[in-house]
């Protein structure tokens, strides 16, 4: 049993006395009730505790119930042999039942239809017959019997099993239900429900209204369809002890001629009373464990779809009803209370694939083959997203189809990271394979025809053979630096930085590739990576340098703004139209079009602005008062001021 | 003698295929053009046997102008040399109207051979 308390040795001790006392006092009670010699009585109370007592606490507790039982008998009038083979009965019977309910599995929150079973079952019904033969028995044997054996054996087996029915179940879920803390208003609901039936119980079986006791079932249904079964357990325990009570006091006048046939009545009453509410409860308890299941396994998949991004959808052949899943809705930026029709779906998807897709359908409906596609539908916010859907036909005994399932997962961002790994590839295939070219063309001339060539010209291919072996190694410098500044790898080593000087020397390099570089710089010191600048500036260059005319010049511009550091490299060429403004600074991004072939790598840009906004900055693009592109960076909070500087001589 | 005019918008690459073809007995470089447009003007000004030419290039681009220039000049050699291995390139070349695809880098006896063919042909 699941539920079962572990106890520690004190622990132990203690729940023992509990059980033993509450078997006494319980036991004392009933046998202030009895109607046949001294110790069989209407309901036997002690059963009840003792099985829930070995049912929560474990086997190991019978000890407790033995003694209970030999004090509660040893002080009841019969001899102290008697009493001790009456206990013998009494624990075995509790042992028993515990035994079997553990081997059927019953669970003690009396959840489902199955523990109510078996706990009447073997509970109830069969345990019990042991107390009961083994008492008739020792009573007989010890000359205490009545005179109907009979009689007196049923009389008992029914005390101890009402006892069960009564009291086991309230202890259970009293238990079970120790930790719960209702609300005020559930509370007060409870005390309600509990005096309404108390009152109406009490006026039933002592008041005298004995003639009307469905009076009660109003109370007994509200307290378990709303409490369940700690509700159905509270009510019949109460209805059972008020009508024994009255039963037992006589107010309940049944027409029957003896007190134990009247108690047997009012026992079969109590049995009923709480068999059936218990049975009600679990059916509701199970009907809502069966929709919390339900709930909870669409919750899941609802969760998993938008995880995947993958949507469901069902679409009735007879019907013509169309369901969506949550993320397929949620993929088609559509409310979900939006009702899906054919011609609400194609009229999303993109006009070029309409064809494709209902010749699919058209195909599998004919060969009733599962089917796959691609496609892309447009959003209601402008996105355009492309889907991949599987589905099968399902067909009825007849082989006709009456249905189409399938999913529908978003796939926008994989196509997208092929395109992009497509792009690379061929980018940085071209963007390699030139210079390689040319050295390789360098070297097979130079091979060819290097004692005809002029001393001069053939020094002139050598340095371009380095020069073209340089472009190769910064390129590949850039991707493995992006790709660090990607991984977040990079940190900036920040030192004062002669910016005027450092600019002044990339630009240098630059004049000597035949390019017309103006340099503008105030002079500056700043606090950055030395490299980093260089490779900034170098980059903002040679952008330049490829979109603008051979020859046509090229402004590079060093500005302090505060503390501010901005650098402006201002071209001639055709200018960056506004839309491509952001874009310039992705990476592998070249120009409007991947196809366009416009020259470049798409990395420099890309490297200027992880390199600015390593050092807190960012670049953006502005006309350049030339009429092309003015391509700036601003590194913030960087620039040192004329007394510092003056006071920290030594610079890069 | 094959005249040839060689068209790529990188400078450097342009020099050292110069070298490379001029180092071949029988082919002659008249020109050299650095993006489609001025291909195609030199194409015309100087009516060459073979125009070898960068599928990449800026302004009017390298596919533009050779099937411009199919259209016109149904017998001139076109020859696409690009620096991209990707088989897109090379089947939008073919398409184009290119006489031959090459990758720039390998294959430089092939191109080669070729534009020897040319006046054979």
């Amino acid at each position: 049993m699941p539920d079962r308390a572990r106890l520690g040795r004190p622990q132990y001790l203690l729940v023992a006395t509990g059980v033993a006392a509450a078997y006494i006092v319980s036991g004392k009670l009933g046998i202030g009730l009895s109607v046949a010699h001294g110790v069989i009585t209407p309901v036997w109370a002690p059963s009840g505790i003792a099985l829930a007592a070995l049912l929560v606490f474990g086997r190991s507790l019978w000890p407790a119930v033995a003694i209970g039982a030999l004090l509660t008998n040893a002080t009841s009038g019969t001899s102290l042999f008697a009493a001790a083979a009456l206990a013998c009965g009494n624990t075995l019977e509790p042992v028993a039942a515990s035994f079997l309910l553990e081997r059927a599995r019953f669970r003690i929150d009396l959840a489902r239809i199955k523990d109510v079973s078996v706990l009447v079952l073997f509970g109830a019904a069969v345990a019990t017959l042991i107390s009961a033969t083994n008492g008739v028995a020792i009573l007989s044997l010890t000359g205490n019997a009545g005179s109907s054996l009979r009689s007196d054996w049923l009389l008992w087996w029914f005390g101890d099993a009402v006892g069960v029915l009564m009291v086991t179940p309230i202890l259970l879920l009293a238990y079970v239900n120790r930790r719960t803390r209702p609300t005020r208003g559930r509370l007060l609901e409870a005390a309600f429900v509990g005096s309404s039936l108390a009152v109406t119980t009490g006026v039933v079986f002592l008041g005298g209204a004995w003639r009307y006791p469905y009076l009660i079932f109003p109370f007994l249904l509200w307290a378990v369809l709303r409490f369940r079964q700690l509700g159905a357990a509270a009510s019949s325990f109460l209805v059972g002890a008020v009508a024994t009570w009255g039963t037992v006091v006589g107010s309940v006048p049944l027409d029957v001629s003896s007190a134990t046939s009247r108690v047997q009545v009012i026992q079969a009453l109590v049995g009923a009373v709480s068999i059936s509410l218990l049975v009600v409860g679990a059916s509701l308890e199970e009907g809502e464990s069966a929709k919390r299941r339900a709930e909870r396994t669409a919750a899941r998949l609802s969760e998993a779809q938008a995880l995947t991004h993958i949507g469901s959808w069902e679409s009735d052949l007879v019907t013509g009803r169309i369901t969506w899943s949550d993320e397929l809705h949620r993929i088609f930026g559509a409310p979900e209370s939006v009702e899906i029709s054919a011609r609400w779906f194609l009229e999303r998807v993109h006009p070029d694939d309409r064809p494709k897709l209902k010749e699919t359908a058209r195909r599998a409906l004919r060969s009733g083959r599962p089917f796959s596609l691609e496609y892309r539908i447009s959003q209601p916010s402008g996105g355009q997203r492309v889907l991949h859907t599987r589905g099968r036909v399902v067909t009825d005994a007849a082989r006709t189809p009456v249905r189409v399932v399938g999913t529908a997962q978003d796939v926008t961002e994989q196509r997208q990271a092929e395109t992009l790994r497509a792009d690379i590839l061929s980018i940085v295939s071209h963007e390699l394979r030139t210079p390689l070219a040319s050295i390789l063309n360098f070297a097979a001339t130079l091979g060819q025809k290097g004692d005809e060539l002029g001393r001069q010209t053939a020094a002139q291919m050598i340095d371009q053979v380095a020069k073209q072996a340089r472009r190769i190694d910064r390129l590949l410098s850039d991707l493995l630096e992006i790709d660090r500044l990607r991984h977040g790898l990079v940190t900036p080593s920040r030192q004062p930085v002669d910016v005027t000087r450092l600019v002044g020397e990339v630009a240098g390099g630059y004049r000597l590739d035949d390019c017309a570089v103006a340099v503008e710089a105030e002079p500056t010191v700043a606090n950055v990576d030395g490299p980093k600048l260089e490779r900034i500036v170098e980059n903002l260059l040679s952008n330049a340098a490829k979109h603008t005319p051979r020859g046509a010049p090229i402004t590079l511009r060093v500005q302090r703004e505060g503390e501010d550091l901005l650098i402006a490299v201002d071209d001639e060429g055709p200018g960056i139209p506004y839309e491509h403004r952001t874009s310039v600074f992705d990476l592998f991004d070249r120009g409007s079009n991947a196809m366009s072939n416009e020259p470049g790598s798409g990395i420099g840009l890309a490297l200027v602005a992880r390199l600015s906004a390593l050092h807190g900055g960012y670049a953006w693009v502005e006309d350049s008062p030339a009429g092309g592109a003015s391509v700036r960076v601003l590194l913030p909070n960087c620039v040192v001021s004329e007394e510092r500087r003056q006071a920290a001589p030594a610079l890069s | 003698m094959v005249r040839v005019v060689i068209a790529d918008d990188d400078e450097t690459y342009l020099e050292s295929l110069r070298g490379v073809i001029e180092a071949q007995s029988g082919l002659k470089v008249v020109g050299e053009a650095h993006d489609g447009l001025e291909a195609i003007e030199l194409t015309e000004e100087l009516g060459p046997d073979a125009l070898v030419i960068d599928p990449h290039m800026p302004r009017l681009d390298g596919l533009a102008a050779i099937s411009r220039l199919r259209r016109d000049h149904p017998s001139l050699c076109l020859i696409a040399l690009t620096g991209d291995s990707t088989p897109t390139i090379h089947q939008a070349a073919s398409d184009a109207g290119a006489d031959g695809v090459f990758l720039k880098g390998e294959f430089l006896e092939k191109l080669l051979a070729r534009l020897v063919a040319v006046k054979l042909a």
